[in-house]
């Protein structure tokens, strides 16, 4: 899948540039109106991620452009503007999604999967990993095609650790994930944990390898060489 | 009072002074001419009697006319023309009226006349009262024509002044719209409408940069916050050790804190500049069931009985997004700082809004928990914004809202038609 990344900061282009190709993106990147111009015409991206402020041109003309020339990528908006803000203006516009500064890595990518599988309707709904398969239309997760009951918290974080697979999760990475950004009660990540502790078990009782694993004071992570 | 109702005032109390001095003038002009005038008589009476005293008649003759002549010694030096103002018996009117008395001696065909002609005056007080009479309805008239014009007249001076006050009025900086003026020719309008359109063309524009400033210092702020959780992230998938990771994450803790002031104060600046505006009313009912069904495993993970006693369909005029970061927060206070095993009560009604739930007891007075940055328990991780922005949200719908600590149980209640 190839990504073009349009953000003016030198440091959070090489953040999401870094993760992104470390994922197995093909990337790309301007950090100016007229550069993204240029790319938007010259190559097709599968999925493009667009700050909306930029120095030389409003990132909303950018998009004007892309609908403009008919460019068919999927759209994830980066803004400094979160939901409480009067309107996000760019989903009007076409995008698909939008992120809030400052994201995390992790909830980057699940978003760019999330429209990407939005957009290819004819593609592959499922995640798998060997024995776990997750269907992002059905909602339903199977460890060795058995249906494992996961309420929707549990199904989400199943989806979120296997779309960051080997990156450690933090335990805020996770609770704004399955919270949305404005959930003031982070400090509080007990039910993080029990949420955690609860697919685990659920994951194991269908007799499914415990690949997710605890990373000492950071967090979680779903781990591909446990066995 | 009206301007122009005191305009009128003052103009009427100068003309009744001006007035009263006019009627001094005309009083003493008029005197002074009618006094001259019977002076005129008197002489032209006088030479009369000197004429026919001339041609011989006898001074008897003369006495019906008003004229009384005596002969007096003729070594004497002749006496010019004077008047004296007198009183005298008047016969026909039974009594004494003023009298002008004229006299003079003449010496002709060698005897010595000393002549004397009276007349009765016009009085004092004729003229005062023809005087008075006149200014009487002057005024009278002044007083109508002043009032009438005044009332038709200010509709059209003024008209100017309230288009201004009423453009004033409803002049609103969210609007962004100028106030708009009524042209006027009167020079204080002109300079109160320069004035006005300078002022708030100056509001208008300070207010933008003032969004502005809010708006890139969010954006200023939330990039290089995204730089450092995105390096924090990148760092902890390196080889790293148990000391590294403990420094990481509290590294990680204070840029999550550092994010979530900004977006809370971010959003407090765009309270204070109103700029959620009510636009109609929203179903506070749906809207309650909705935040407690997205808190309700955080409930269940405390063990927090919930009790609740909501209301069919509660309509409150509120923007949906501040109801619904008000109920949010209410109600993760509630958990947050509950006990396991605690209390929830919701009580909606269509007046008022109650939260009850156990919890220790405040540590500060619970007024002052609305204030920013103030928390009952400064060690915990919450950042004390979140009552600040009910509250803020609260004066901004002119709701009227209290907390208070009563049995153990914290109360926070919402009346929202306190202010109307």
């Amino acid at each position: 899948m190839k990504i073009l990344i349009i953000e003016d900061n030198k440091e959070l282009l090489k953040n999401m540039h870094d993760f992104l190709v470390h994922e197995g993106y093909v990337c790309e990147y301007a950090s100016s109106f007229y550069e993204a111009k240029d790319k938007l015409t010259a190559f097709r991206y599968d999925c493009i991620l667009l700050d909306l402020m930029l120095p030389d041109g409003n990132g909303l003309n950018l998009l004007e452009f892309i609908r403009a020339e008919n460019i068919q990528s999927s759209i994830l908006i980066i803004s400094a503007k979160n939901a409480l803000d009067d309107k996000i203006t760019g989903l009007d516009l076409g995008a698909d999604d939008y992120i809030t500064k400052p994201f995390y890595l992790p909830e980057l990518h699940a978003r760019i999967k999330a429209i990407y599988r939005r957009k290819n309707l004819g593609g592959d709904t499922v995640v798998r990993f060997n024995e776990i398969s997750v269907n992002t239309v059905t909602m339903e997760a199977k460890v060795n095609e058995a249906l494992l009951d996961l309420t929707k918290k549990e199904f989400d974080l199943l989806l979120y650790f296997l779309i960051n697979k080997n990156r450690v999760l933090t335990r805020q990475a996770i609770a704004e994930h399955l919270w949305g950004d404005y959930t003031d009660n982070l400090s509080n990540f007990d039910f993080v944990y029990q949420h955690v502790k609860n697919l685990r078990k659920k994951i194991s009782m269908a007799n499914g390898s415990d690949y997710i694993g605890t990373v000492y004071g950071l967090g979680y992570k779903f781990d591909t060489n446990k066995t | 009072m009206k301007l122009i109702n005191k305009l009128t005032i003052w103009y009427l109390a100068i003309t009744t002074v001006v007035l009263l001095a006019g009627a001094f003038f005309v009083f003493k002009s008029v005197q002074r001419e009618v006094d001259g005038e019977e002076i005129r008589r008197l002489k032209s009476l006088m030479a009369d009697a000197v004429f026919n005293i001339e041609k011989g008649f006898a001074v008897d003759s003369l006495y019906n006319r008003g004229i009384e002549v005596k002969e007096i010694d003729t070594a004497l030096p002749e006496i010019p023309f004077h008047v004296v103002d007198t009183m005298a018996w008047h016969s026909q009117n039974q009594g004494t009226e003023r009298t002008q008395l004229a006299s003079a001696s003449y010496k002709i065909n060698g005897k010595h006349f000393l002549i004397y002609a009276r007349n009765y005056g016009v009085e004092k007080e004729e003229i005062t009262e023809g005087v008075i009479d006149s200014v009487k309805w002057i005024f009278i008239l002044l007083l109508i024509f002043v009032i009438i014009a005044a009332s038709l007249i200010s509709k059209r001076i003024f008209s100017p002044f309230r288009y201004a006050l009423q453009s004033i009025q409803s002049f609103n900086l969210k609007q962004k719209e100028p106030v708009k003026l009524a042209p006027t020719r009167t020079k204080e309008f002109k300079e109160l409408n320069e004035f006005l359109q300078n002022m708030t063309n100056k509001a208008l524009e300070d207010y933008k940069s003032l969004k502005e400033f809010t708006e890139n210092a969010s954006h200023e702020l939330q990039t290089p916050l995204a730089v450092m959780r995105g390096k924090l992230e990148l760092l902890m998938e390196s080889n790293i050790s148990d000391e590294q990771a403990n420094l990481i994450m509290a590294l990680n803790n204070s840029v999550e804190k550092l994010s979530k002031i900004n977006q809370s104060l971010i959003l407090l600046t765009k309270l204070e500049n109103r700029e959620y505006a009510a636009l109609q009313p929203v179903n506070f009912t749906r809207l309650t069931y909705q935040v407690i069904a997205s808190l309700n495993e955080l409930i269940e993970m405390k063990a927090i009985t919930l009790q609740k006693e909501i209301a069919e369909n509660v309509q409150v005029c509120l923007n949906p997004v501040l109801a619904d970061v008000l109920l949010s927060n209410l109600l993760n206070n509630a958990i947050r700082h509950n006990y396991i095993n605690g209390n929830i009560r919701v009580l909606l009604h269509t007046s008022k809004l109650v939260i009850q739930n156990t919890g220790n007891p405040p540590e500060v007075p619970t007024q002052q928990l609305f204030q920013r940055f103030k928390k009952n328990n400064q060690s915990t991780e919450s950042i004390g914004l979140g009552l600040s922005i009910v509250k803020q949200i609260c004066d901004i719908n002119h709701f009227n809202i209290q907390y208070t600590y009563t049995n153990n149980l914290h109360t926070v209640q919402i009346d929202f038609h306190a202010g109307k």
